[in-house]
């Protein structure tokens, strides 16, 4: 699935979108195409990668948190895009050891919204959506994220009004 | 009027699109706000059914996880279990003998067929087609007591595992397969003209529940739902695995994105599962290799342990302490049921994953259907839940 000629198609596309002053990685498997990419370029990037011929990532598939506490940059998440042209998936990687203010892309999938709304319950990182109390996908007690690692794996907590908002 | 505890207001209904199965049960309310008849706006309530099983999964060993991972999908749990290992053998680069490959898609084809009869079970019932369910009763019966053959026990099940399967395939299991086959092939023809194709069925759900493909995209649908829109995408085809690439088999598409389009491709896929199975059954010899050989990532037989040395000692550690990864990650996508299944493993280097991430079809399905369900009545509504075939585990997780 991963032609070397899409792969690098993507990767110039990108590298003129991006702001001159920091660097992505590349990360070319041989199973995944993945992409090291800053948080003030995400937005901008995933924007120009599903409207633009000839890639058109029309879907945003998932989006995942993973939680290194030892490293400076705490918290990874992991977008993949899809291409039904190309019939290509990439994955945008990006780093960060911030908790809020994260870039939403909400404004451009809405199911973005369900999948960041998730990762707040879990993991506590808040992307800068119309965030409310109201909107949280569950309601738990402040500062109890289960999916981070400081988290105990046999701890109970009560989960109050689980309303969802999707 | 309204006091200030009062848990449930008038003009609010909720509804439980209820299997009455072990995962399912009362843990997906949708609520619906009524204005007069046609609904106004519509919420989920769920949560009940949160078993924190990501978080489980990074304390247990890669060869405990397999009764997790099925405890997502009570009716193809098996497909879990398939995209699991598939991610595990790539990060771990093991090659898999060929008949295993195809053991391992008549299985998928089985647990889809399953699958797709349960959810025509359930909506026959809803629309009070009595006779359209007792016939797929029986069909669920039968598959389930093949099931029973094969690995001992019905409902959830722990065949397919990391390197093959967990036994080898009994003498009987190909010709009851084909029996089977057999069967269900008589039994469409009549479910259709009875069910898919009455002036009921038709007049309920023609321009109901309409989706545009647009929309379907933005909002991550996958699966039956966006065949119906017009995309032959099916993960069988763009990305293939097991023994797919061999196999020919149609994508059926619709047109129109409602819920008349998202049963009969349902139904028609139903159709192809059988068309595989047939085209498996042949490649199938009844002996030969049934996992991979190296004897390091399952459990090696007694024979063999009891006679050598080594294969005492790769028992007793993969007892003990289970196999390990090298570190990287993998997403692995699979074509479930209900639309693409993903798994992202982020491996550590040890003998669990540091992180294992489920990308389920039905969370979209559901934001899909919370878009839709507003300015219907009711009983609309309920039939639009019901065409995207939501399993409440999925969500949940």
């Amino acid at each position: 699935m991963c032609e070397p000629e899409t792969i690098s198609r993507i990767n110039n596309f990108i590298e003129k979108k991006i702001s001159g002053q920091h660097s992505y990685i590349v990360h070319s498997q041989s199973t995944d195409h993945r992409i090291e990419i800053n948080p003030m370029d995400l937005v901008r990037v995933c924007r120009e990668l599903k409207n633009t011929d000839p890639f058109y990532f029309l879907r945003l598939a998932d989006i995942t948190a993973v939680d290194f506490p030892k490293k400076d940059k705490r918290f990874h998440l992991n977008y993949v895009l899809y291409s039904f042209k190309l019939n290509h998936r990439l994955h945008l990687k990006l780093t960060t050891g911030r908790e809020k203010d994260l870039p939403s892309l909400g404004g451009i999938w809405p199911i973005a919204e369900t999948l960041e709304n998730e990762i707040t319950a879990l993991f506590g990182l808040f992307f800068s959506q119309k965030f409310s109390r109201k909107n949280r996908f569950f309601k738990i007690k402040n500062s109890i994220y289960p999916l981070r690692k400081d988290f105990p794996a046999g701890a109970r907590f009560r989960a109050n009004n689980c309303k969802y908002n999707l | 009027m309204k006091t200030k505890n009062q848990k449930y207001s008038e003009n609010k209904l909720y509804y439980n699109p209820d299997r009455g199965e072990f995962t399912s049960r009362g843990n997906l309310l949708f609520e619906i706000t009524l204005g007069g008849n046609t609904i106004t706006s519509c919420c989920l309530r769920g949560g009940n059914n949160h078993r924190g099983i990501e978080k489980i999964l990074e304390t247990k060993r890669y060869n405990q996880a397999y009764p997790w991972l099925v405890k997502c999908d009570d009716r193809a749990g098996e497909i879990n279990n398939l995209a699991f290992s598939l991610a595990v053998e790539t990060l771990l680069d093991l090659k898999i003998p060929d008949r295993v490959s195809w053991i391992r898609t008549v299985i998928s084809e089985l647990y889809r067929i399953s699958s797709h009869f349960n959810w025509l079970n359930f909506i026959a019932k809803n629309l009070e087609e009595y006779f359209t369910a007792g016939r797929t009763e029986k069909i669920i019966c039968r598959i389930e007591s093949l099931l029973q053959k094969l690995k001992g026990r019905r409902g959830s099940c722990n065949f397919i595992r990391v390197g093959g399967l967990r036994e080898n395939i009994s003498s009987n299991f190909l010709s009851d397969c084909s029996h089977l086959i057999k069967y269900c092939d008589k039994q469409l023809n009549p479910i259709k003209k009875d069910f898919l194709n009455s002036d009921i069925f038709t007049a309920r759900s023609r321009s109901l529940g309409e989706i545009s493909l647009e929309k379907a995209l933005d909002l991550g649908i996958t699966g039956p739902a966006l065949r119906a829109c017009g995309v032959e995408h099916d993960m069988r085809k763009t990305d293939p695995y097991c023994s797919y690439e061999e196999l020919e088999f149609a994508v059926p598409v619709g047109e129109n994105g409602d819920v008349h389009d998202r049963c009969l491709i349902r139904f028609e896929e139903i159709n192809q599962s059988l068309n595989i199975m047939k085209q498996s059954l042949q490649e199938i010899s009844p002996a030969g290799a049934w996992q991979e050989n190296s004897g390091k990532i399952n459990i090696p037989s007694k024979e063999k342990s009891n006679s050598s040395t080594e294969a005492l000692i790769h028992h007793y550690k993969l007892c003990r302490e289970g196999f390990k990864i090298p570190a990287g990650e993998i997403y692995q996508p699979v074509e479930s049921p209900r639309g693409e299944l993903a798994f992202f493993i982020v491996a550590g280097g040890d003998n669990k994953p540091h992180r294992l991430h489920i990308r389920p079809p039905s969370l979209a399905a559901t934001r899909g259907a919370i878009e839709l369900i507003p300015g219907n009545t009711p009983e609309d509504a309920a039939l639009i839940v019901d065409s995207f075939d939501i399993n409440s585990g999925e969500v949940n997780r």
